[in-house]
């Protein structure tokens, strides 16, 4: 179910009233999962039960952790963190093995033919941050509150915090040490409306407006079809799919963030203003906050992240955002995006451990450019995931400089409809000193956005995201 | 802030429902392939019964069909990316009965896009948009924006020449057509979407209506490909009796399938021609 859709708006209104009635007040965890559990369910209902498993695994392992016997809680968390990752691996990864190691196998063809259910990379990276956490409260005194010991209410709070619909298919990804401590009973009253509204309206804005209407322009960057652009235009389609990857993931973030307030969840910004990152380490600061922060609490430093310095650092490097960029997606070219990251960082890394910064020498503009550039060149990874195609498309850039159209209609769209991801960003640089103007554009901009999300929305489609 | 918000946005959208009610918007406001499309099958399933209607329904080769040249009361539901399918589909869901509809036989097997034809008859916004002219695709701002300041501009540079720039087809496009028109699909599927345009074709001739197929033109290369010579033989086989017009001249294409704009504008002059004869 997209939120961009009328069952949608049919699943939450209702749910919305039935949470905040007072005689339900003892069961809004009830109505969240019942409502959750309806969202996922459904196009694919079967897959509902793998949802439900996934969810056992975790409600056992992590009071297993805390309640069992104390000999055994890292036994319990290690089989909790296991079961999470095989579950992934079988569904998300079995094609990619099977084509890449079985091919023209009876096996190989089982393990391609496994369906990818939507949202298991994050429910289950949810699942291992719930074990975890648990496993680490003994040492994090406000973690302690994570697991609570009856089992009937446990099973209501993890159910919530790994199903709850608004964050379950596309993130952002919750951890158990923010959301658990939030469960308590909610009041319409509390609502910040303000906070929730302007979410929404944002979040659909850079949903239906900008990424729906740039994915039907940015469709030919697909092969074979840039064969034939011309030069310029692709280096626009390119501007492009940057603008329409943030708007389509930023907004279904800021969606999921509207949405849990609506309910009484704060989730934290998982965007904040990425491209006007100066370096790749500031990027990652500032793009998926809740995927990096993930890798870095529950990858780079469990495997020793910086601590032993020199080689040990790099290698923990390269090996987190080889990894994360697998989990994107099963194929190779993600991997390939991880390690192009993993190698801008590195390379930041040891400029910076050498002393060659040039963070004094150049300004801040010219580095904004240019860790804009190649994050937005490794974008084609995403778009193109035949490393050929890739190739393909670089050597059309550089070649296709005459004969073909640069087709002006084309250009005028992406244009227009990437003009907002670059004000929104613009405004931010300029509103980072507080300025009374801004207070009062704030309703006509939203104004605005309303309007435009009721006439000017391009055709719903999946958000590029679901796939992960 | 949320009260002055829906003011504003109350403000603009009776502005524009005005602007679109005293401004006559009759310029083009496509902005892309999926909006064309969307655009067209809204006019269709929203505009009026026509008297004597032909009804075109086909793939991307017939989308580029210019109707200045067909007879009066033609509608091209000519789809890019999408099928002779959705199309049928459109006709048989509006309810309208024309008089004869034309079927593309270039792209018999491709499904029909389940989602373009539930996007436009999502039950509730089907309707509104029947009655909300501005919530219609071709009244986005964005297209009307781009349609005037398009139309100022050839008024003021003249009119297109309709040529294309490029007058070779693209060698890579013609290798992938070359490789996809090879291949047939496997004799289960041949029977399953001939099957499914037996069951559109019966269902529009109970109707009245008369059903003529034709085939747009491609490179001679692949006018003889294993696929399209299969597609001609089946239909031919499957619809014995009907009319089917078929040009064996040979002409322009921008990448193997699809006509340049000189030739698809004389292929329609052509097309009507040879509906006057049949």
């Amino acid at each position: 179910m997209l939120f961009n859709s009328v069952p949608f708006l049919l699943l939450v209104i209702p749910t919305l009233l039935l949470y905040y009635a007072p005689f339900m007040r003892r069961y809004q965890l009830h109505v969240i999962i019942a409502a959750s559990f309806i969202f996922y369910a459904y196009n694919a209902p079967m897959l509902l039960l793998l949802l439900i498993a996934s969810v056992a695994i975790n409600i056992v392992a992590s009071h297993a952790v805390v309640f069992g016997k104390p000999a055994l809680h890292k036994a319990y968390a290690t089989a909790g963190v296991v079961l999470n990752l095989v579950v992934l691996v079988f569904f998300k990864y079995s094609p990619l093995i099977g084509r890449t190691f079985l091919p023209d196998t009876s096996i190989g063809e089982f393990l391609v033919a496994i369906p990818l259910p939507v949202g298991i990379s994050f429910f289950t990276f949810q699942g291992i941050s719930l074990v975890v956490d648990a496993y680490r409260g003994k040492d994090v005194p406000h973690y302690g509150s994570i697991v609570v010991k009856g089992m009937v209410e446990h099973t209501l709070r993890i159910t919530t915090f790994i199903s709850f619909f608004a964050q379950l298919v596309a993130g952002p990804v919750v951890k158990a040490h923010e959301f658990l401590p939030q469960i308590k009973t909610k009041y319409f009253r509390e609502i910040n409306w303000n906070a929730a509204f302007a979410a929404l309206v944002v979040g659909y804005f850079l949903k239906m407006v900008v990424a729906d209407n740039l994915k039907d322009q940015t469709f030919w960057i697909a092969f074979p079809y840039f064969t034939g652009i011309h030069s310029v235009t692709l280096l626009v389609l390119l501007f492009g799919y940057s603008m329409q990857i943030f708007a389509d993931f930023a907004g279904y973030s800021l969606i999921a963030i509207g949405l849990a307030r609506l309910f009484g969840y704060v989730l934290f910004d998982n965007f904040n203003f990425p491209y006007i990152s100066a370096t790749f380490s500031e990027f990652w600061r500032r793009w998926h906050i809740s995927l990096s922060t993930f890798l870095r609490e529950y990858l780079y430093i469990p495997l020793g992240g910086n601590r032993m310095g020199g080689f040990h650092t790099y290698k923990n490097l390269m090996l987190t955002m080889v990894l994360g960029g697998l989990w994107h997606g099963a194929a190779w070219s993600y991997a390939v995006w991880g390690f192009f990251h993993g190698l801008m960082l590195a390379v930041e890394r040891l400029f910076k451990d050498l002393g060659w910064s040039t963070k004094e020498k150049l300004p801040r503009f010219i580095h904004m450019l240019f860790t804009f550039s190649m994050v937005t060149l490794a974008w084609l990874l995403f778009k193109l995931p035949d490393f050929n195609h890739v190739i393909g498309y670089m050597q059309a850039i550089f070649g296709n400089t005459g004969g073909s159209d640069i087709q002006p209609l084309l250009l005028f769209f992406v244009l227009l409809f990437s003009a907002p991801v670059v004000l929104y960003h613009l405004l931010y640089l300029w509103t980072r000193t507080p300025r009374s103007a801004m207070a009062a554009m704030k309703p006509v901009l939203y104004g605005v956005m309303l309007f435009l999300i009721l006439v000017n929305s391009g055709s719903g489609a999946s958000f590029i995201y679901f796939q992960f | 802030m949320i009260r002055r918000s829906f003011l504003v946005f109350v403000v603009l959208a009776v502005g524009y429902g005005l602007f679109l009610r005293f401004v006559q918007v009759d310029w083009d406001t496509t902005q892309h392939l999926a909006n064309g499309n969307r655009i067209k099958a809204e006019r269709f399933v929203y505009g009026a019964d026509v008297p004597d209607a032909t009804v075109i329904v086909g793939s991307s080769l017939a989308y580029r069909i210019v109707l200045d040249s067909m007879p009066d009361g033609t509608t091209n539901l000519g789809f890019g990316g999408l099928s002779i399918y959705d199309g049928l589909t459109l006709v048989e869901r509006s309810g309208k009965a024309p008089a004869r509809v034309l079927i593309e036989t270039n792209v018999l097997f491709r499904e029909p896009d389940h989602g373009f034809l539930k996007a436009l008859f999502e039950p509730g916004l089907y309707e509104v948009r029947r009655e909300v002219p501005m919530m219609q695709e071709e009244n986005q701002p964005s297209g009307v924006l781009f349609g005037w300041l398009k139309q100022r501009l050839l008024n003021e540079r003249g009119t297109d020449d309709g040529a294309d720039s490029t007058a070779v087809p693209n060698a890579v496009m013609m290798d992938e057509h070359r490789t996809n028109y090879a291949l047939l699909p496997a004799d289960s599927t041949n029977q399953r979407f001939l099957a499914m345009l037996e069951r559109d074709v019966l269902s529009l001739e109970a109707r009245g209506v008369e059903v003529i197929f034709f085939e747009v033109p491609i490179e001679p290369e692949l006018m003889n490909s294993t696929l399209a010579v299969k597609s001609r033989s089946l239909i031919e086989a499957r619809f014995p009796g009907r009319s089917f017009i078929r040009s064996n001249e040979r002409w322009r294409t921008t990448d193997g399938l699809h006509l340049d704009k000189r030739d698809a504008q004389r292929f329609s002059g052509w097309l009507a021609a040879s509906l006057r004869n049949s």
